[in-house]
């Protein structure tokens, strides 16, 4: 088996711009019995980053994402992407974020049934400002041949593929995902990965994965530990291994 | 309470929007079954009570005159029970303060002992002398006349004063139309009752009568004493005698119960037919939610029938509590009805009846009905193998549409093309959602009818085919001369003299009595109508037929009809017919009058005249009128208008908003419950549109162009549907006594269209509040 040339680590700071960044982030979900999903969490993210979130179920990765992708708001704490203030924005201003620079990939694929592959990346393409062609986001993920089948005809991998064409193909800023692998075996989540990295060094896209799989950290350039809704821990990849390298 | 009582509960409170819309349905449904049972039940019982009570007659004739030891005679008809003899005649009213002339019937009292059509007597007592009268309800209250007033009374060309002793009613006038009118006019028309002796004398029938009325015997053969009475009075003047299907008022009281009759199975049948596909609908889709906890249930030991039972039981709690409102709005629209009734058919009592049977029917009806909608999903739900559903359900197959070839593909949205194929992939789900909302249309359509037809029944009726200002009748045939006097009153710019004569019409095997009406060659104060509205001219020979009596004897232009003259020496004569006529009307027979007049071998004479009249020369037109003996009919044709009008606009106004809530609740009921169903299958995916950063509209847009589409299909095969409904209504209601038209204003078209699109952007106002609280996160964490 050949070994992969590793890829450079990025250069420390402060070389590349901070895209996003969050400052003493809580987020509590009220209820009967309120739950604080997030106590204070402080985070940079740069353009061109590929970062790793790992932590225990319930620890808050999905909440700081989702926060991070305009989904929901913080309760306290402040969100800056670039000169925006997020932690404040409405509805309007949210979706006009998200329309502009985000891109989401999730568990569970969420693509629309009844429209082809390509049709479910032109979803996108029609409200982006400057977006990939559908065809161009598809062979990105590598899946120019399966253009006009509908999710039902493609396997688990092939659609979370599309869902990555689909959340790239508006050239997002950022790409958020969140265990993009959770559902797949091992040689769909590496195919999958592959697509994320490509994305990630090709189009320089801040990429944001969280996963239980602490091997897929070895692909990132830093990675964080989440623990009880706090950054307990993060470190840097002294090289980034190749995806088709992982093992589990 | 058990597990699944809770989860009743609680799945009635989260769909409690859907449930509330179809219950609505449901109630309307019942609403108009209970309306139109109990009114043809309150109509019909009360219409036998009361004909009972009054001992109503199943026989009528009228003629000359005839010496009342003909009784013996007709009493011994096989199958006649009671004879009655009476004196009838027309008389003319002077009202104090009432410039108008008024037409009266008067008739002579019944026997007091064992009597036929005997009064009912509101107020006051029976008259007794010659300067005594009863007057019927509806006309005493049109003039505000109690026991104790006075009015001037022209019988047979003599004047006198007379009293009001009594206010009664009759099984023979429960509707009471002057013949010829389209509506009732109490001020201008009315009954009269006076004793036998003084009415005898002031109609010169001493010792005579010239009205019959006859009980007959259960079971008689009522064609063969029919037919010996008319061969009994024929020398007598007889105009034919006839049992109680041509009785004015009967015909008009049975055609209203047969209406409701009509009513009280479409109505009902639209809505219980929509409210049975909403809950197979909203059931197919809950179950579709609930499968793997219905196969989680199953694997804990429930068993299929407990779990089809708690799924019946919710399709049952919407539709009892929605026919249980049904039944109770029924009963008090039904109540206001019959009071509504009281105003057009006049019995001295009206009992609503709401009869518990009535209402358990209702009930089980629309349970029936929901069985049907809710059983189908149901039982698919409680077949299914418990491992088989707690595996997903296989995705949906959706495919490239045929339609979609690569132009129209590029030129739809993905929006649009989610939109296309949804609709395509449930083609009958989609089809039974238009025809929903169609029915809707069509029955916004089938509301307008009655303000547009009769807009058009006016205006043929009243400017193209009768255009006199006065219309009069005379108590007998008169010289043509007559023509001279009516010419030289006051105001009178144009006379045209008409010869009316009664027939039996016969073709073959089918006979039709009817009247046979001369009119002048140059006639244009009363024209015939050809189907086009055009006027079709007066033949100097031959006979020209209304197109339903010529429908019903079988003849067209060429045929030769027999005529049988019901006055006189009962002569028959063969004359062929040149023509058919559609005026809306009435129904007869016309021809030249000097024609007729050769027919019928008499000479130049008439019965009625059409007048011209200057309009300010009214009043003074009015005295002379009523100071002329021999005018007995009088119809004055703004005043017509006028009454016509004003009592149709109120009835219209009710009629229409009535259909408008009922068409309403279908539509809301249908357009609500398809975004409701449509929001919930596709939650996931407009979810996935608001994270890819489609704004709410965009996403509302999504969600609504389903419905939008469909409702767009939906109008116009509901107009189609309307009229379809509307003609066969028509046809239904056409009768001797007036046809309806059809027509259709493009206002109540374009009326239709407006409330169904309005209503679907209230549902969508609804729904913009379920797009807004679209929880995105949780929409997407669960597996598809
Ligand atoms: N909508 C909500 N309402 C109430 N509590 C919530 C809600 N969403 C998340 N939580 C709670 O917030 C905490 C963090 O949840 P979050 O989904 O961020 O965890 P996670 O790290 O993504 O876990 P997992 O790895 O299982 O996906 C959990 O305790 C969770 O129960
Ligand atoms: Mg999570």
């Amino acid at each position: 088996m050949p070994v992969s040339e590793p890829y450079p680590p990025l250069p420390e700071a402060p070389s590349a711009e901070v895209l996003l960044s969050a400052r003493g982030l809580s987020k509590i979900y009220d209820g009967d019995v309120p739950v604080q999903a997030l106590r204070g969490v402080d985070l940079d993210l740069r353009a061109g980053e590929f970062v790793v979130l790992l932590g225990a179920s319930g620890s808050g990765k999905s909440t700081l994402l989702n926060i991070l992708g305009g989904l929901e708001t913080a309760s306290s704490g402040v969100v800056r992407y670039r000169d925006h203030d997020l932690t404040h924005a409405d509805d309007r201003a949210l979706t006009r974020y998200r329309r502009d620079h985000v891109g989401f990939v999730f568990q569970f694929y969420n693509l629309i049934a009844s429209l082809t592959a390509r049709e479910n990346v032109e979803v996108v393409t029609e409200i982006a400002e400057r977006p990939l062609s559908p065809d161009d986001a598809l062979r990105a993920v590598g899946l120019d041949h399966r253009l006009d089948h509908f999710p039902a005809q493609l396997s688990g991998g092939e659609q979370q593929r599309v869902a990555i064409a689909r959340a790239i193909a508006k050239q997002p800023d950022l790409l958020l995902c969140d265990e993009p692998t959770g559902a797949l075996d091992s040689k769909t989540g590496i195919l999958v990965l592959e697509a994320l990295e490509r994305v990630n060094r090709d189009l320089k896209t801040l990429t944001v994965v969280i996963t239980h799989n602490a091997v897929i950290a070895d692909i990132a350039d830093r990675v964080l530990h989440l623990s009880d809704g706090r950054i307990v821990g993060e470190h840097r990849n002294p090289t980034r291994r190749a995806p088709r390298d992982l093992q589990w | 309470m058990s597990v699944l009582t809770h989860k009743l509960v609680r799945d009635l409170w989260r769909l409690r929007g859907q449930a509330l819309a179809i219950a609505l349905v449901v109630a309307s449904g019942v609403t108009t079954f209970v309306i139109a049972h109990s009114t043809m039940r309150s109509l019909s019982l009360t219409q036998r009570e009361f004909y009972r009570d009054s001992r109503f007659a199943d026989a009528f004739a009228s003629l000359t005159r005839a010496p009342r030891a003909l009784e013996m005679q007709m009493a011994q008809i096989d199958g006649v029970d009671i004879v009655e003899t009476r004196a009838s005649g027309s008389a003319l009213i002077d009202l104090a303060g009432f410039d108008e002339p008024v037409a009266a019937q008067i008739l002579s009292l019944p026997n007091p002992h064992g009597g036929l059509n005997r009064l009912y007597l509101r107020a006051g007592r029976l008259p007794e002398s010659d300067r005594e009268v009863a007057v019927n309800e509806a006309f005493a209250e049109a003039h505000q006349l109690r026991p104790g007033d006075r009015f001037d009374l022209t019988l047979r060309g003599v004047q006198r004063r007379v009293t009001v002793t009594g206010i009664a009613l009759s099984a023979e006038f429960v509707y009471l139309i002057r013949p010829g009118d389209i509506f009732p006019d109490y001020k201008r028309y009315g009954v009269l009752w006076m004793a036998r002796k003084p009415l005898e004398a002031a109609e010169g029938l001493d010792g005579a009568f010239n009205d019959v009325l006859l009980r007959l015997q259960p079971g008689a053969d009522v064609p063969a004493v029919i037919n010996a009475l008319d061969r009994l009075l024929a020398p007598y003047g007889s105009a034919g005698a006839i049992d109680r299907s041509d009785q004015l008022s009967h015909r008009y009281l049975s055609d209203e119960i047969h209406q409701w009759e009509v009513q009280a199975t479409v109505l009902p049948g639209i809505f219980l037919g929509v409210a049975a596909f909403l809950l197979n609908v909203v059931m197919m889709r809950l179950l579709k939610q609930e499968r793997s906890q219905v196969a989680v249930l199953k694997a804990f030991g429930y068993s299929a029938s407990e779990i089809a039972m708690h799924y019946l039981m919710l399709a049952g709690v919407i539709v009892l509590l929605g026919s249980v409102f049904g039944v109770g709005v029924g009963g008090w629209l039904g109540a206001g009805m019959s009071r509504v009734y009281q105003e057009f058919f006049r019995y001295p009592y009206l009992h609503y009846v709401l009869d518990l049977d009535v209402a358990v029917s209702g009930v089980l009806v629309s349970a029936l009905a929901a069985l049907l909608g809710a059983a189908l999903a149901v039982l698919r739900a409680a077949r299914l193998p418990p491992a088989q559903g707690m595996r997903p359900e296989a995705p949906p197959r959706y495919r490239i549409t045929v339609f979609e070839t690569s132009r129209i593909r590029r030129w739809l949205s993905p929006g649009a093309r989610m939109v296309v194929r949804n609709l395509l992939r449930q083609p009958i789900k989609a089809s039974l959602t238009v025809l929903g909302i169609a029915f809707s249309a069509a029955i916004l359509v089938v509301g307008g009818l009655m303000k547009d037809s009769i807009d058009v029944l006016l205006d043929v009726q009243f400017r193209q085919a009768m255009r006199a200002d006065l219309t009069l009748s005379f108590d007998d045939v008169k010289h043509e001369r007559v023509r001279h006097l009516l010419a030289a009153m006051p105001g009178v710019h144009r006379v045209e003299v008409t010869r009316a004569v009664p027939v039996r019409l016969r073709s073959g095997h089918r006979s039709e009595r009817s009247a046979i009406q001369g009119f002048e060659p140059d006639a244009r104060l009363y024209r015939l109508l050809d189907s086009d509205g055009n006027p079709v001219p007066i033949p100097r020979d031959g006979l020209l037929l209304t197109a339903i009596l010529a429908q019903k004897l079988g003849v067209a232009a060429g045929d030769t009809v027999e005529v049988e003259v019901l006055t006189g020496e009962r002569q028959i004569r063969y004359v062929p017919v040149v023509g058919v006529t559609h005026e809306l009307i009435g129904s007869g027979g016309y021809m030249d009058r000097s024609a007729l007049n050769r027919l019928l071998n008499e000479g130049d004479v008439v019965t009625g005249a059409f007048l011209g009249v200057e309009h300010s020369q009214l009043p003074a037109l009015f005295t002379q009128i009523k100071r002329t003996p021999h005018i007995v009919g009088l119809m004055n044709r703004e005043v017509a208008i006028r009454s016509f009008t004003e009592t149709m606009a109120g009835n219209i106004l009710i009629f229409a908003a009535v259909m408008l809530v009922l068409a309403s609740t279908i539509a809301v009921g249908v357009v609500y419950n398809s975004m409701r169903v449509t929001f919930s299958e596709r939650a996931r995916e407009l979810a996935s549109l608001r994270v890819l950063g489609y704004t709410r509209t965009e996403t509302g847009v999504v969600l609504l162009g389903e419905i939008v589409t469909l409702t767009l299909i939906a109008i116009p095969l509901g107009w189609a549907i309307g009229w379809l409904l509307c003609s066969l209504m028509v046809a239904e209601l056409a009768s001797d006594l007036y046809r309806i038209p059809l027509v259709l204003a493009p206002q109540t078209y374009a009326y239709a269209a407006l409330v169904i699109l309005v209503t679907t952007l209230l549902s969508s106002l609804l729904m913009t509040r379920s797009i807004k609280r679209l929880d995105l996160v949780s929409a997407l964490k669960v597996p598809q």
